[in-house]
């Protein structure tokens, strides 16, 4: 378990299910709205970056949660930086959808 | 407790030695589980026709494409924050991350209504002269911040990997090969080769091919950097 939940083939598949899978699914998701406006693109970045953070913030607390050969202060320290990417990864999420109800808003 | 580092090490700031050379180990990896990742796509999205999976703007495949590379640029940012002493480097290659992510979506086009790949419309006429002249300044300025972390920052470790034949100059050496054939054919389709015009089943040949290679640079990239990242998230300083 341990190899797996430490190979990248784990969290490039989990950010792949998602923006596959998960993309289209979103609330506003309109896949075209990128391609023709400023602000639905740029919403559309924040919504992968999110993504980016949400995988980053899983890795830092599972590894913040097991030992892997890192000493007790230095698992805080990964806790941290996975629960701080947690959070920007909601507040970006919030972003997307703000920026995106706007930009249906608009048209 | 003692600190169980990985494999790989970087030893100092401007040091950066690699010893395991798998170059194209890892980019083999990467080509195995892209196609598998596209294959899984396409049964995912129940999109009938391959084209329309590979070559489409915002299709699957683009995304995936754009998602690796912003993934890469935000475990790159938490590497910059966790390994203080190499943070100029790791902003560094985050930057370029996030450059090759917003190119993914055409940000340049939606962004600034400029399509910086466009050739053409450096000398198009129906563009002011200023106006060209400051997307060139904006580029050339770029391009001098870029030069000025090169030289200062990678030139000797370059120099020595060079030498040396380490690991990680090779894996450089052929993501930047790649990213050469991805420009090629991208251009190659519109413009033709040469005195040859290609006809448009073959100029969607072409971009599926191009767009297949993009996945596999961004995720080859990932996989390079994948140990450093590990070694920068799980022993923080």
């Amino acid at each position: 378990m341990r190899y797996i939940l430490r190979s990248w083939v784990c969290w490039v598949s989990l950010v792949a299910i998602g923006v596959v899978w998960g993309f289209p699914r979103f609330p506003y998701y309109q896949g075209w709205i990128p391609y023709g406006y400023e602000l639905g693109g740029t919403a559309l970045v924040l919504l992968y970056l999110s993504f980016g953070m949400g995988s980053l913030g899983m890795y830092g607390l599972i590894a913040g949660l097991n030992r892997w050969g890192a000493t007790v202060s230095q698992n805080w320290k990964i806790i941290r930086i996975g629960f701080t990417s947690i959070v920007l990864a909601s507040g970006f999420m919030w972003s997307y959808m703000k920026l995106m109800s706007l930009t249906l808003k608009l048209q | 407790m003692s600190v169980a580092r990985p494999v790989l090490y970087l030893e100092s700031n401007r040091d950066v030695h690699l010893s395991d050379a798998r170059c194209l180990y890892h980019f083999s990896q990467a080509v195995i589980v892209v196609a598998i990742g596209i294959v899984l796509a396409k049964w995912a999205t129940g999109i009938p026709e391959w084209r329309d999976v590979i070559a489409t703007e915002n299709g699957p495949v683009e995304r995936l494409s754009a998602a690796v590379w912003f993934m890469g640029c935000i475990w790159c940012l938490g590497s910059a924050y966790s390994q203080r002493d190499l943070a100029i480097e790791w902003l560094s290659v985050a930057m370029f991350l996030l450059l090759f992510g917003l190119r993914e979506l055409d940000a340049h086009v939606w962004a600034t209504g400029w399509n910086l790949d466009k050739l053409a419309n450096y000398w198009n006429p129906q563009y002011s002269l200023q106006e060209r002249v400051l997307v060139m300044g904006l580029l050339f300025f770029l391009s001098l911040i870029v030069g000025w972390i090169l030289r200062y920052r990678l030139c000797k470790a370059g120099r020595r990997a060079w030498s040396e034949g380490e690991a990680w100059f090779n894996h450089l050496l052929l993501g930047l090969g790649l990213l050469a054939l991805c420009l090629t054919l991208d251009k190659v389709g519109p413009y033709g080769l040469l005195f040859f015009e290609i006809s448009d089943s073959g100029q969607i040949f072409l971009m599926m091919i191009e767009e297949f290679l993009e996945l596999v640079l961004s995720v080859f990239a990932l996989v390079s950097l994948w140990p450093y990242l590990e070694q920068a998230l799980l022993c923080p300083e």
